[in-house]
């Protein structure tokens, strides 16, 4: 079989290195420089929309968190109607008898008060999430020379 | 991507541009196809940067990469190779060749080599190319390419003498 050995005469060796190394056209490292400038701005848009999507859902779950502890924790509302919370996993339960139970409650829409506090709430939530994402592009933006 | 890895991203450019261009030109034989699949190369090098661990040399790494692009896009474009006999194969020589070629002046030998490499096979060509041309060893080839090192060494012995003996049948040719 065949290994490159110097001291062997290897006509193909001595044609190849005849050969010329071909060059790329001019503007080669343009077009790359481009698609490389296109890829990097579809990335820079999906994660984007992925922050966005992210942003959204979090603050949905931050308002619901938020307006479940505000009605588990008043349980004078009265029942204007009612619902069932799921079972909790029964080692949880005990684990957290002292902190939590679960609420068997009747609840009422709130009052003015209450459920501007909730708005209120959410309302901070949303825009203190909206405030970080705004800020993250800025900061992001600034270091990418954008 | 960082400052530092965009510099390493240029560097990289600047000295693999014309090898990898050249190498892929004369596997798939085509100017803009060439282009086109060096420019795929390295917007898979410039996204996998970040991942090369250095567990590999940088150069082979190259390669590797633009073997299995070159080689992909033969595969969807096969063409017809010359079909040799193996006891034609065994019986040729380079001495054989090497007095033959010795009469012709050097641009002659470069375009009878380019004519010989359009019978090989893709695959067969772009395994030369590595050994001869970019002077890999046959244990990068076998990096470079994911086969074995005792493959390599069969597959190299094959081509070279197939390549002789299309070399071979140029000369009688041309004596006829």
């Amino acid at each position: 079989m065949y290994e490159q050995q110097d001291n062997n005469k290897d006509v193909l060796k001595d044609l190849f290195r005849l050969m010329p190394e071909e060059k790329p056209s001019p503007s080669f490292r343009m077009q790359l420089m481009k698609k490389i400038a296109a890829e990097e701005e579809r990335s820079r848009v999906v994660a984007e929309r992925w922050n966005l999507a992210f942003l959204i859902i979090f603050s949905s779950l931050i308002v619901a968190l938020a307006v479940y502890f505000f009605l588990s924790l008043n349980p004078d509302w009265k029942a204007g109607f009612s619902f069932a919370l799921p079972d909790f996993n029964p080692i949880l339960q005990n684990s957290f008898a002292g902190i939590f139970h679960k609420p068997n409650m009747s609840a009422s829409i709130p009052d003015l008060h209450v459920g501007s506090s909730i708005f209120f709430i959410g309302a901070l939530v949303v825009v203190l999430l909206g405030g970080d994402y705004w800020m993250r592009r800025r900061y992001a933006r600034r270091h990418s020379g954008k | 991507m960082e400052k530092s890895s965009e510099t390493f991203f240029t560097e990289l450019l600047d000295r693999y541009e014309r090898p990898v261009f050249s190498l892929i030109l004369k596997i798939v034989r085509n100017r803009e196809d060439a282009e086109e699949l060096s420019q795929d190369v390295f917007m898979k090098i410039y996204r996998s940067l970040d991942k090369f661990r250095g567990e590999s040399n940088i150069s082979t790494w190259i390669y590797r990469i633009a073997w299995n692009t070159a080689i992909s896009f033969t595969r969807v474009s096969k063409h017809e190779s010359a079909d040799i006999d193996d006891s034609i194969i065994e019986n040729v020589s380079d001495s054989d060749v090497e007095s033959e070629m010795e009469r012709l002046d050097s641009e002659e030998r470069l375009s009878r080599l380019d004519k010989a490499m359009e019978q090989l096979q893709a695959d067969e060509r772009a395994l030369i190319l590595l050994f001869y041309m970019e002077e890999k060893t046959v244990a990068e080839v076998a990096t470079i390419t994911g086969l074995t090192v005792s493959n390599v060494k069969v597959k190299i012995f094959r081509i070279r003498q197939k390549l002789l003996v299309i070399l071979q049948k140029m000369e009688d040719k041309e004596y006829v």
